[in-house]
């Protein structure tokens, strides 16, 4: 299960920063958020920018106490606090920069626990959840978004 | 509420930065950015300061809800004197400025003063610091935000001048981002006169309403509200420059600096024509907002190939395009994007450039504003080049133009001032008034000026079933979804101007509240008593919108405004508008003194001056207003 992300339907409202950091936290903040829009005004490019519940997660093989794991039975990538160090290195591997921190310890998407609210609230359609069996099987290289941009407005 | 509801004032002249909480009470009486922002606007200056002196403040106010997941709730409110006007000016802007203000921890942010040299503030959450802008004065909008997206990456919101509002011009917009303008009366100019040049802002903390999950219900109940709504897929398909067509065959779209109402080859700059010539690349949205009216635009290739745009809107295409004799989406683009850069009002740009190619079209215009570009219909290189001449203010037509149509015309007389299509100071929005009271009225008692953001009272057409239900709302019968008709405007727009304060000071989008009316009174209140902790009921928030109209006037009234000032610009109100096709389109002296009595009856202000009444103000709780207004002789 993961969330699938379209560029180019993507607005750019930010519905769904707002939504996430409220449904994870119950405060609303984009620094909270577990998904971010990586924003260029400029060229009017919207990339949504979250956990994709990897088949081979760079985070998992970065975290020095096995305190990331992935679900068998839904592919979720879940973080546990309990064995969490901190040292950040889940961050730094993650090749869509989806790992946030709050001061203790990283957050990512979980999906809800398979119900998403980013989902739900994104008008346009731009994020869409896959189901159980479907596994993001795409380039797992780290995301130069700038190169991105340029592609999306075909320079 | 203790997050994202503070005060941030920053003292150019002496650097000092201090932070206050906002009352309870303030919220009870104005219920956010424009009322508390006219509340501190009028408490703050005394009357007759000079707009572009160290006496005016700039208030930058994120609507009360703004930062959270109610939609389409990205909008601030700018809020100064302004220097086309006189009076006080409320700009309205969208983007994530607002919605990082607040997640900063502030709603409001006072500029007061005057620095020494240009400067540009930083806010990152409690870090406010005021910084040297020797690396980014004199540069256009877009440089200065990649230079600033340079030094501080992408995290911070801007809002900037460009070469407009270091000059002055009186036409001059605050941008935010690259395209988002908060544009009109000026105030562009009042933060060049403070040496500012930019306000970047980076919110790291949170908002948490009073009761969460009660808000967080309500918010998306009105999300799918207003996602049902016939207008949603519109503004999301064509963009505000999708009513070009129809409002052409209603033969009320403005062309020819107002001269015509029709436009034989309108279509080639609709948004239909934006949408299928493949120059729209993307739609965007503000913050929060599930409409996504905004357009970017690209040209690919031709002569003009590279040119960006982030629209252009309605009103641009009609003012820099059509008002201008240009059917040329491309070279629409082109003006846009200029504005854009340089940081002008669109509106008044073209406003002023056809008044000034009417002007030379009649032959007063003389040959020292026109060497070194001669204004005529239909030119394109000649917007272009004004364009540039007004943010530069070259000497000779641009300096002349920088000053607005009413100073220029008023320069040039011989007649000029009967085509310079403004009143009280500012250029009239893209709207024909001859056939619509509603909007007649409307744009004549608008403190800022004739243009259609103090009351849009579209269901006066009558074009859908959910606009003649809100006339039965409002008077009481569906006969009235007539804009032909005189009785019952006041009415009419007295509900729209109610409506549209609350709007604002929440920090809705009008688009939510115009027309079908998805965003109303009856789920404004629930929701805002949510984020507060504080009840409100409809009626209350209404006499809350009721209280910000008036107190605006008030402002206004301590200026020296009056009666005489509510008018329309000279050809709306004695030339006839020609493309009609039967009956009578004019509003004659006549029509709108029937209109400005019944409407100032119906608010209980005196008729023959159209100020508000002691007994008036007293009633919604503006005794303090009413006790200066007696001492100074205005009651």
């Amino acid at each position: 299960m993961y969330i699938d992300v379209d560029y180019l339907k993507c607005t750019g409202c930010q519905m769904c920063e707002a939504v996430c950091s409220f449904k994870n936290t119950g405060l609303i903040g984009k620094s909270l958020s577990r998904i971010i829009i990586h924003k260029d005004e400029k060229k009017g490019v919207f990339i949504p920018t979250l956990c994709r519940q990897c088949s081979e997660p760079k985070c998992i093989q970065a975290c020095p106490t096995n305190a990331i794991f992935k679900e068998k039975e839904t592919g979720i990538i879940k973080i546990n606090k309990e064995e969490c160090i901190g040292c950040r290195q889940c961050i730094d591997s993650c090749p869509f920069g989806a790992i946030g921190f709050d001061s203790e310890y990283p957050f990512k998407c979980e999906i809800c626990g398979g119900d998403p609210e980013c989902v739900k609230s994104c008008f346009i359609g731009a994020l869409k959840l896959k189901k159980n069996t479907d596994v993001f099987t795409e380039s797992h290289k780290k995301i130069d978004y700038e190169s991105l941009v340029k592609e999306i407005r075909q320079e | 509420m203790e997050i994202g509801a503070r005060i941030l004032n920053i003292e150019l002249s002496t650097g000092k930065i201090w932070v206050e909480d906002v009352a309870d009470d303030l919220y009870r009486k104005f219920a956010g950015s424009r009322g508390i922002g006219a509340y501190i606007l009028y408490k703050n200056l005394k009357p007759g300061i000079n707009p572009l002196g160290p006496e005016n403040i700039i208030i930058f106010a994120s609507g009360t809800l703004t930062g959270t997941m109610a939609p389409c709730t990205g909008r601030v409110t700018v809020i100064s004197k302004s220097p086309a006007t006189g009076g006080i000016f409320k700009s309205s802007v969208g983007g994530a400025w607002g919605a990082s203000l607040k997640q900063a921890g502030y709603q409001f942010v006072i500029v007061r003063g005057q620095a020494k040299h240009p400067v540009f503030i930083k806010i990152e959450d409690k870090q406010v610091t005021i910084e040297d802008a020797k690396d980014i004065w004199g540069k256009d909008v877009w440089e200065t935000n990649d230079t600033l997206e340079r030094k501080y990456g992408k995290d911070f919101e801007v809002v900037s001048i460009g070469p407009a509002g270091e000059n002055k011009a009186k036409i001059a917009a605050l941008m935010f981002s690259y395209y988002n303008a908060a544009a009109r009366g000026g105030i562009g100019a009042v933060m060049g006169s403070k040496n500012l040049k930019a306000i970047i802002v980076k919110g790291g903390g949170f908002i948490k309403p009073a009761e969460p999950e009660k808000y967080y219900n309500l918010a998306v109940e009105m999300r799918k509200a207003v996602l049902s709504s016939p207008s949603a897929k519109r503004y999301y398909d064509t963009g505000t420059s999708g009513s070009v067509g129809p409002v052409n065959a209603a033969r009320a779209f403005p062309s020819y600096n107002f001269q015509r109402g029709y436009s034989e080859q309108g279509d080639k700059i609709s948004g239909v024509t934006l949408r299928d010539s493949g120059l729209l690349k993307a739609r965007r949205s503000c913050y929060s907002c599930v409409l996504a009216c905004h357009r970017y635009a690209a040209i690919d290739k031709g002569q003009y190939a590279g040119t960006v745009a982030g629209g252009p809107e309605y009103e641009t295409i009609s003012s820099l395009g059509a008002g201008c004799g240009v059917y040329n989406m491309e070279a629409i683009l082109v003006a846009d994007q200029l504005c854009s850069r340089y940081g002008l009002d669109t509106i008044s740009t073209g406003s002023v450039i056809q008044w000034a190619m009417e002007t030379y079209e009649k032959g007063v215009l003389l040959d020292i504003y026109t060497k070194s570009v001669k204004p005529k219909f239909g030119d394109q290189e000649a917007v272009f080049k004004i364009i540039k001449a007004i943010a530069l203010r070259e000497e000779g037509l641009g300096d002349l133009l920088a000053e607005g149509v009413k100073i220029a015309s008023e320069r040039i007389g011989n007649g000029s001032e009967k085509w310079a299509i403004q009143a009280k100071g500012m250029e009239q929005s893209r709207v024909e008034v001859r056939s619509a009271f509603s909007y007649a009225l409307a744009f004549a008692v608008n403190f800022r000026g004739p243009d259609h953001l103090h009351a849009q009272p579209i269901a006066e057409f009558g074009m859908r079933e959910g606009q003649i239900a809100t006339i039965e709302k409002i008077t009481g019968d569906r006969k009235y979804a007539n804009p032909y008709m005189l009785e019952k405007r006041a009415e009419i727009v007295r509900w729209h101007e109610d409506v549209y304060a609350v709007t604002d000071c929440l920090g809705f989008c009008t688009f939510t509240t115009t027309s079908e009316y998805e965003v109303n009174l009856e789920n404004m209140a629930p929701i805002l008593s949510a984020y507060l902790g504080i009840d409100f009921t409809p009626e209350m928030l209404k006499e809350c919108g009721r209280r910000v109209v008036v107190l605006e006037r008030c402002f206004n009234v301590r200026e020296g405004f009056s009666r005489k000032d509510d008018v329309l610009p000279w050809r709306a109100m004695n030339e006839e508008l020609l493309d009609r096709p039967g009956g009578e389109a004019i509003v004659t002296k006549e029509k709108l003194d029937y209109l400005l009595d019944e409407y100032y009856k119906l608010h209980g202000w005196d008729q023959s001056t159209g100020i508000p009444t002691k007994v008036t103000l007293d009633n919604l709780g503006l005794s303090d207003v009413a006790e200066e207004l007696c001492s100074l002789g205005k009651l």
